[in-house]
């Protein structure tokens, strides 16, 4: 009986460290003041990227970030908006990977955080927009 | 016949002490002879010993998963899976691919997720 006893404690004891590693993995902490004021900041900026996107003006790249991939879909009087705009939104994103890695107190996680972004946001991308593929080459979707 | 029994008994307790081996064919002897059950030490030793041998393995096992524990907290791999859920949270919202509470925005303009 005494031994079982032990027996099970000792279960009972891993499988709670265990446990308590798999749920510190399970979330990212993203509700911080910060990552909602650049959300809300990108997704007023997103109603004029939207049509850039979509006539393939501006491209998502695979690192994460957007950039001007065709000048000549914009009409000349608007490219300094449009190059202002990909600049502000870029800005909004590195500080989004830099916030949620700062949030987790694990600032090293930056780099992986934005890779995993560039993929999402490509992978949620409309057909028709452009991104960069693993080699950088731009595709339409 | 009597004298005999009473002789065997005298003898057998001394030697199940004494030797730890042939016990049990002793003890047989002595629970036949006596109708009862005789004490069996050589047991209750061994039972002694596998307690403490598997106390120790318990221990052992906590201490190494204690270090692993240890090991992991620093070195903690990056949670793949978490990073997505969360990418993709915060994606819907800038981008306005799903209205909270709502599993998919079924008008056309709004932008969808392919």
């Amino acid at each position: 009986m005494r031994i079982e006893n032990i027996a099970r404690l000792g279960w009972l004891a891993l499988l709670l460290l265990l446990a308590g590693n798999a749920w510190a993995q399970a979330n990212l902490e993203v509700n911080t003041p910060a990552v909602a004021a650049l959300q809300s900041s990108m997704q007023k900026r997103h109603a004029e990227l939207a049509s850039l996107y979509g006539n393939g003006a501006v491209g998502l790249t695979r690192d994460g970030f957007v950039a001007l991939r065709d000048a000549n879909a914009v009409p000349l009087a608007q490219r300094q908006q449009v190059n202002g705009l990909v600049a502000a939104e870029n800005q909004d994103r590195s500080a989004l990977y830099r916030e949620i890695a700062r949030a987790n107190n694990k600032p090293e996680w930056e780099n992986d955080i934005r890779t995993t972004f560039a993929q999402r946001w490509i992978d949620k991308a409309q057909g028709g927009w452009h991104y960069q593929n693993n080699v950088g080459a731009w595709t339409r979707k | 016949m009597r004298s005999l029994t009473v002789s065997r008994l005298m003898q057998n307790p001394v030697r199940t002490e004494r030797s730890a081996e042939g016990t049990e064919s002793k003890c047989a002897n002595v629970s036949n002879l006596m109708g009862r059950s005789c004490f069996d030490f050589a047991a209750l030793r061994s039972t002694r010993t596998v307690t403490r041998v598997l106390h120790d393995a318990v221990s052992v096992a906590l201490a190494a998963a204690l270090l692993l524990q240890g090991c992991v907290t620093i070195n903690i791999y990056f949670p793949a899976a978490a990073a997505e859920k969360a990418a993709d949270k915060i994606i819907d919202e800038v981008w306005q691919l799903k209205k909270p509470g709502e599993p998919a925005a079924p008008s056309s303009s709004t932008p969808q997720s392919r």
